[in-house]
């Protein structure tokens, strides 16, 4: 009879200093940091990841001068001379675009944001909006991959990893990073995503986000063959580790342990995993707060409550990655779609994680790679369009550490540069790493005689925004 | 053994003797400046006080001698060679004040108390310093003397017991000989050896003695081509090959033939210097080969963005830096990335001098492509198979062969052809007009339908009431941009059918639109088109625009207001370069403005179109007499048209009498003679033309992959400020690192004109100054074989790097390389003839407990498959593995819907490859960058976006849902089944078959029970569930003997998943 406890606690015995004891399952092998630099003010994070650039003038940063100026041509003084992408610079006029939406005041605070996103403004003083973040890319491949990565370049371990790597995995049957995509009601994204934005970078592979999707095997590999029962499995099972346990003895390398432990844990997921995606114990009341989509696998609506099912199952880390925000024209008529998409189940999901005493511990990050600019692309259109803007965009965050009801920082007239409490990407993941306990100094990782970190060499919290 | 003694011994060993200082017997007793005191200076005080002048602290440099004697800031020196109390250094470590202690407390580097002990030592013994050991050219050292001689194989045994016996530790008995056999065949040729290999191998242990026996089955293995996959598999990730280009596109290229090369390089047996050689520089050599360049290829692996807007020179700069990044880790174990932006802050690099190297990999004449413009930078090279060559230049000789018979044609039917003239008659001449031409469009009628004057029904109606006004000849169409004509049946050709359209068109300046198209807006536009913008005339052939498409444009401006005579010749070769464009009978030269390959189809259910495309760019302006031919006309046949009405243009010289036709007259009549009636010219020219499309479709197969090339004049290499592309400060001439230019004068900074070339650098690298190239090849070899590097950090052989465990045996390896004509098999072959490699790998509490990382190696490594070994021993014990080497990647089963989820538009979408496809090795996997093979990535394959040699080894439950539930895994399970079923008679046989094939040995009884009786229990419950069986028999392609029932497939198949997933299955004993 197979004893998996006193494997397990082999298995334990190998582990380096620092891991926590859960991280031995799903990453024994992991070197892992060392624990928490300070208290943290969050244990988990769920990242609502909006791929593409959302325009920040027409959702959070609000600029009522645009009306008198639209059609004009976008000041020297204001664009300074600096560079813009292919796709505009090539444009003889510059003309400014007022955004055809409105703005609403939300909330105690007074947040000032787009009519398009209704229900995230009954959350609205939960939210800290940071409308001066800046990022020195300004085409999508390497800006996601900055803000996923901490550097334009492939090669670095995402923000997840990280994470995982500092923090070890506190989930019991499930791993520590977790990756869902949906893709945006607006036209289908042109710009791709990219395996590395969650992957390990050089830290071991077993940190890399893993997928969870909506369609086919939510895990991948995750289901039976056709033909093979839960409980032949088991079968089988059985022999599998009957005869590990057998060349264990005789070889003595503890892999072998750590092994049996695998396919014990990999057993369980099997079933842990549906148990997570059936959403058939959610109450009606959770459903109408989701919106209907919540239905649906595979929507942002589903995913939010797929995030909230894994964070209370003790998930590190969440990462979505909404599509479509690439708006270079269609702007207004596609807008109101991904809007759509996003607003009733990101402010359904804050809300549920109040109610159930999650937040206070849970980080929860909004944002996209970059903003937009404020001229058109191809001039003054209709249904106009706006190229890449990284000179100044919004994000916001909400939950464990994050004041609510505030924002943070200003830009000019016309939405172009930063006027005050500048906050750029390296410091804005400091920021999280902080909220999660840790310096972004200490944790690093040695690779070809480097200690890497996340910010790079850059990179400072920004307190202010800190409960 | 006894453990007391030896635990004595090493404490002995150990407490420090003579010094003043209080130790204890963790610290040495001499003090090494390399294994003692660089990594404490390196890690915790040179960042401030070491070569980076510009974060330099109080002026002070600890990392040369000189400069850390010399009297600093503070007016003390920092180190008093035998004083440590008189050494400012010391004061610092010790100082109790916060603001005074070093390295300073925000630093959060503090030092140890060891680590302050050994500074102190160091200094107290004279504070030596010594260059780092990897700058040093490896010497062969002195074969050590062991105690116990009997044990050693080779030479290679002696260093490893002589740290053995120093630390009083055994080595491990010698592995059962089918272990080694099971092991050496996993690391040469990355599949466990097959029963039958398994017989030879213990055949011969009596017959030649049990060495004998394994040189020869290692000289075997050695040779055979799955070594050589093998190893060129053990090459992809560092040279960082995929199949795509990466980024945000991640479009598909054509990298393999660059990856065959690597096979065909090791399955050659290359020298080692040379492999190197033609990868960065083979383009360079004397005359260098088709598959010399290829090599180069290697240089080009890095990935490639064609995001639009982005901006070229920072791209330029990416690439350059990786190419430093990747040849300076997989050549040199060097990282040179932190010298980008500053001089190295460990390493004695300057910024200078990777602006330097740099001068070697920025000269190649690569633009960014854009994504309309295809899928691979220049430069590229065509790479035809033996077969394509040959056949080629036969088509090349056929080919002038039948031109020349044509040529000489001339004269032979002035006769013939006066004859056949004389002959004609009225309809004759009437019916001659139609020679290729499959429409005729005169536009003289006003009304609801326009005439074919072929006689073809090919009904031609006009949309709206276009104007009829005289026209070139009789009438023609005014078209004000509202009105067109459809034509339905008319000019559907195919990409690689040779057509012509003509027309003649009249514009007002500036105005124009579509001549004629035949052509789907919104089916990305596939069709083809003649449209006049800005006076000049543009064609595009479009399968799937702007990947699959071409457009080319004239130059000459149309004249406004007149006649033109405009025809579009298609030759159908899938290329720009197969378009023709005449106006008024002269060729016009073409820019091609993209150069897409039309791979699909041409053909699209929209009509014909005179005067728009399906939807758009209609004309403005005057139309006549539309032709559609379906031949791709000659340039005589173009001027003919635009000199006359009809295609013949010859009416009028039938017409004229022999006698009065001028020569010139006569000669024309004779062309035409042959062009059009004269049966022999008929079947050559017939041949002729099936040449051109047989060309196409072989030039079509060719592969192209990219190249390094240099361009003249060779671009500059700036220093970059803080790395910065568009920061250019001082311009540099290539050339090697300084450091090492010292120990070499080729190329060092004084060298004397002309600048130092990529091959220059590459014959640098294999010198015998080199100091780095061999101990960092033969280091991944021993990796390789031993599961962990001499040194640990084999991509690092830098000051941060690890020290190597046996340094002695590494200088005595790279020398052995060096001198053995750079023959890597023999190197291979000596190590895993060691006794070293054919130790067991059981390993005992003791041992885990004296060295758990085993680097003194008291033992064999029992490692777990990487994987693409792990997928191709389960298709090997299968019997299905396909055994075909190189050619395009191949797609195994993968989880759908994965590439959609990452892809631009979601429009890539993954087809397992059709047949045994998807059971070629793992090598051949198509790699995806930004998606890359599931099943590889959750065993630590790296995406290959960036250079990676060594990969992590982890152990997750998600590896054991591959092996588990992967179609592949489940499919190779059930024909396992089906072999043993099939070779063995009972159970209890098939089962040791099974246990032989996987695992190279006999079950143990217990083992054999435990499978008994799931077999067993499998045969119970497949019964009570034949459904379940049936269905389990379904999964994946592979087919099992039919008479086999479902149930016992279904038991036996559970059985053999049950053997495949075992530890010892997937790892390398």
């Amino acid at each position: 009879m197979l004893n998996v406890s006193e494997i397990c606690r082999r298995a334990f015995l190998r582990l380096p200093p620092g891991a926590a004891a859960a991280a031995a399952l799903l990453n024994p092998a992991a070197q892992a940091a060392e624990a928490s630099h300070f208290a943290p003010r969050a244990k988990r994070v769920v990242y609502l990841f909006q791929s593409g650039g959302p325009s920040h003038l027409e959702l959070l940063d609000e600029k009522p001068g645009l009306r008198r100026l639209h059609g004009s041509e976008l000041p020297d003084s204001i664009r300074r001379g600096q560079r813009l992408t292919g796709m505009t610079s090539g444009q003889n006029s510059f003309p400014v675009i007022a955004p055809k939406f409105a703005y609403r005041t939300y909330g105690q605070s007074g947040l000032r944001m787009s009519e398009l996103l209704p229900h995230t403004g009954s959350i609205a003083d939960q939210l800290c909006v940071i409308r001066s973040m800046h990022t020195e890319a300004i085409n999508h491949d390497p800006a996601i991959t900055l803000i996923q990565t901490g550097s334009q370049q492939p090669g670095r371990p995402a923000l997840g990893a990280w994470a995982s790597y500092g923090l070890g995995n506190e989930a019991e049957d499930l791993p520590a990073f977790i990756v869902m995509i949906s893709h945006g009601s607006g036209r289908d994204a042109n710009q791709g995503l990219l395996e590395r934005l969650w992957g390990s970078g050089f830290l071991p592979s077993s940190h890399q986000g893993v997928k969870l999707r909506g369609s086919g095997d939510p895990v991948l590999y995750l289901s039976d063959p056709p033909g093979i029962s839960r409980d032949f499995r088991r079968t089988m099972l059985n022999s599998v580790q009957s005869l590990n346990q057998q060349h264990l003895q005789q070889s003595g390398d503890p892999e072998i342990a750590t092994r049996i432990a695998q396919y014990e844990m990999a057993f369980r997921m099997q079933a842990s995993v549906p148990d997570l995606i059936d959403m058939s114990q959610e109450s009606e009341a959770t459903f109408q707060m989701y919106g209907d989509e919540a239905r649906k696998p595979g929507t942002f609506a589903a995913n939010c409550l797929l995030a909230r099912r894994l964070l209370e199952r003790g998930v590190r880390f969440v990462q979505l990655f909404h599509r479509g925000w690439d708006q270079h024209g269609g702007l207004p008529s596609n807008l109101p779609k991904q809007c759509h998409d996003i607003d009733q189940p990101q402010a359904a999901l804050i809300r549920d994680l109040q109610q159930r005493g999650l937040l206070e511990d849970t980080l929860v990050v909004w944002g996209g790679e970059f903003g937009r600019t404020v001229y058109g692309q191809g001039g003054l259109q209709a249904d106009y369009g706006r190229d890449h803007h990284g000179r100044c965009f919004s994000v916001w965050l909400a939950g464990g550490g994050i004041r609510g009801g505030m924002t943070l920082g200003q830009t000019d007239d016309y939405g172009y540069n930063i006027e005050s409490d500048p906050v750029h990407i390296h410091d804005l993941n400091a920021t999280i790493l902080q909220c999660l306990g840790m310096d972004h100094q200490r944790l690093t990782y040695r690779f070809q005689g480097r200690d890497y970190r996340l910010t790079d060499v850059h990179g400072n919290p920004v307190k202010s925004i800190l409960s | 053994m006894r453990p007391q003694f030896v635990l004595c011994l090493l404490l002995t060993l150990q407490v420090s003797v003579g010094s003043s200082h209080p130790a204890t017997a963790d610290d040495p007793a001499t003090i090494d400046f390399n294994r003692d005191v660089r990594p404490i200076l390196s890690n915790h005080c040179w960042s401030c006080h070491g070569r980076d002048e510009s974060s330099r602290k109080a002026g002070l440099r600890l990392d040369t001698r000189d400069a850390a004697l010399a009297t600093g800031d503070s007016g003390r020196p920092a180190v008093v060679p035998g004083q440590h109390s008189a050494s400012e250094l010391v004061r610092r470590i010790l100082s109790p004040d916060a603001a005074e202690v070093m390295p300073p407390p925000e630093l959060q580097k503090p030092l140890t108390e060891q680590q302050q002990r050994i500074l102190q030592q160091w200094i107290q013994q004279g504070a030596a310093y010594a260059e780092h050991w990897a700058f040093i050219p490896p010497r062969r050292p002195a074969l050590p003397t062991v105690r116990n001689t009997d044990w050693p194989s080779n030479e290679l045994d002696l260093f490893i017991l002589q740290k053995l016996e120093q630390a009083g530790l055994q080595p491990a008995p010698a592995a059962p000989p089918l272990m080694w056999l099971r092991r050496a065949a996993l690391d040469l040729t990355g599949i466990s050896p097959s029963p039958a290999e398994q017989q030879q191998f213990l055949a011969n242990i009596p017959a030649l003695g049990l060495n004998a026996a394994k040189a020869e089955a290692a000289d075997r293995m050695l040779q055979s081509p799955h070594s050589a996959e093998r190893l060129a598999m053990h090459w992809l990730d560092g040279a960082r090959y995929a199949d795509t280009n990466g980024y945000n596109n991640d479009e598909m290229r054509t990298m393999w033939p660059w990856r065959d090369w690597v096979i065909n390089a090791f399955q050659s047996g290359m020298p080692w210097d040379q492999f190197l050689i033609e990868q960065l520089a083979g383009d360079l050599l004397p005359n260098a080969t088709i598959s010399q360049k290829v090599a180069t290829g290697f240089i080009r692996n890095h990935v490639l963005t064609t995001e639009g807007g982005i901006i070229e020179d920072e791209y330029h700069w990416e690439y350059v830096a990786d190419r430093i990044h990747t040849t300076s880790t997989v050549f040199l174990g060097l990282s040179l990335q932190c010298a980008r932006c500053h001089d190295h802050k460990y390493d004695p690099f300057s910024q200078r001098d990777y602006y330097r190297l740099a001068g070697f990999f920025n000269n190649v004449p690569d633009r960014i492509v854009s994504y309309s413009q295809g899928r691979m930078a220049e430069p590229l090279l065509k790479v035809p198979s033996p077969a394509q060559s040959a056949e080629l230049e036969q088509l090349a000789r056929r080919e002038t062969e039948l031109q020349q018979l044509l040529a000489g044609r001339q004269s032979a039917v002035a006769e013939t052809a006066a004859d056949w003239a004389a002959g004609l008659t009225e309809q004759q001449l009437a019916e001659l007009e139609l020679s290729g031409l499959a429409h005729a469009f005169a536009l003289d009628e006003t009304g609801a339908e326009f005439a074919d004057s072929t006689g073809r029904s090919a009904p031609a109606t006009p949309h709206g009431t276009p104007q009829s006004v005289p026209g070139h000849s009789g009438n023609a169409l005014q078209l004000n941009g509202s009105h067109w004509i459809a034509a339905p049946a008319v000019g559907d050709f195919e990409a690689d059918q040779p057509f012509t359209a003509s027309a003649w068109i009249r514009t007002e300046a500036g105005a124009g639109g579509t001549v004629f198209s035949r052509m789907d807006d919104a089916a990305a536009y596939r069709g083809y088109d003649l449209i006049v913008e800005g006076g000049r005339l543009n064609a595009h052939f479009i399968d799937h625009w702007p990947d699959k498409g071409c457009k080319v444009s004239t130059q000459a401006i149309l004249k406004p207001q007149q006649w033109h005579h405009v025809a579009l010749v298609w030759q159908g070769t899938r290329r720009a370069s197969g378009i023709r464009i005449y106006v008024d009978g002269v060729l016009q030269p073409l820019q091609v403005d993209n150069d897409g390959e039309v791979a699909g189809s041409l053909r699209t259910p929209r009509p014909f179109h005179i005067g728009r495309r399906s939807g758009s760019v209609p004309f403005t302006g005057t139309i006549d007499d539309v032709r559609i031919f379906s031949r791709a006309i000659s340039e005589t046949d173009a001027q003919r048209l635009a000199a006359g009405t009809a295609l013949a243009g010859i009416r009028d010289l039938v017409l004229t009498a022999r006698a009065e036709r001028t020569a010139e007259q006569q000669a024309e009549l004779q062309r035409f003679f042959i062009d059009h009636i004269d049966p022999e010219a008929r079947n050559w020219r017939t041949e002729l033309t099936t040449i051109g499309p047989r060309r196409a479709t072989i030039e079509q197969q060719i592969p192209q992959t990219m190249v390094m090339q240099e361009q003249s004049p060779r671009r500059p290499s700036f220093i970059l400020h803080r790395g910065q592309y568009d920061q250019r400060g001082e311009q540099v001439t290539a050339g090697i690192p300084a450091v090492f230019a010292t120990t070499s004068t080729a190329t060092a900074d004084a060298a004397p004109q002309p600048e130092p070339t990529r091959l220059d650098f590459a014959r640098w690298l294999v010198s015998p100054q080199n100091p780095l190239t061999a101990r960092v090849a033969v280091n991944r070899w021993w990796e390789l074989l031993f599961g962990c590097g001499i040194v640990e950090t084999t991509e690092d052989f830098g000051i941060q790097g690890a020290l190597p465990s046996h340094p002695e045996l590494l200088d005595w390896l790279a020398v052995e390389l060096q001198t053995n004509g750079w023959n890597q098999r023999s190197l291979l072959k000596r190590m895993v003839l060691s006794a070293t490699y054919g130790q067991t790998s059981a390993v005992s509490s003791e041992q885990l407990e004296r060295d758990p990382r085993n680097r003194l190696l008291a033992r064999s490594a029992r490692l777990r498959l990487p994987a693409e070994m792990l997928r191709d021993n389960a298709l090997a014990a299968a019997s299905l593995l396909n055994p075909l080497i190189g050619g395009p990647s191949a797609k195994p089963w993968q989880p759908e819907g994965l590439w959609e989820d990452v892809s631009v538009e979601r429009r890539e979408k993954y087809q397992p490859d059709p047949g045994d496809g998807i059971y070629r090795r793992s090598m051949y996997t198509f790699w995806k960058r930004t998606c890359p093979p599931p099943a590889m990535t959750v065993f630590d394959a790296p995406d290959r976006e960036t250079c990676l040699v060594r990969r992590s080894r982890t152990n997750t439950p998600l590896q054991a849902l591959v092996l588990l539930n992967d179609p592949t895994f489940v499919e190779a399970a059930r024909s396992l089944a089906g072999r043993v079923l099939q070779d063995a008679a009972k159970d209890p046989a098939r089962i040791e078959l099974a246990f032989n094939i996987v695992l190279a040995r006999q079950p143990a009884p217990a083992e054999r029970d435990e499978l008994l009786q799931l077999l067993a229990a499998g045969r119970q419950h497949f019964a009570a569930e034949p459904a379940a069986a049936a269905e389990l028999r379904k999964v994946g392609r592979a087919v099992v003997d039919p008479r086999i029932p479902d149930a016992e497939l279904a038991a036996w198949s559970s059985a053999m998943t049950v053997l495949l997933n075992l530890d010892e299955a997937i790892t390398r004993p």
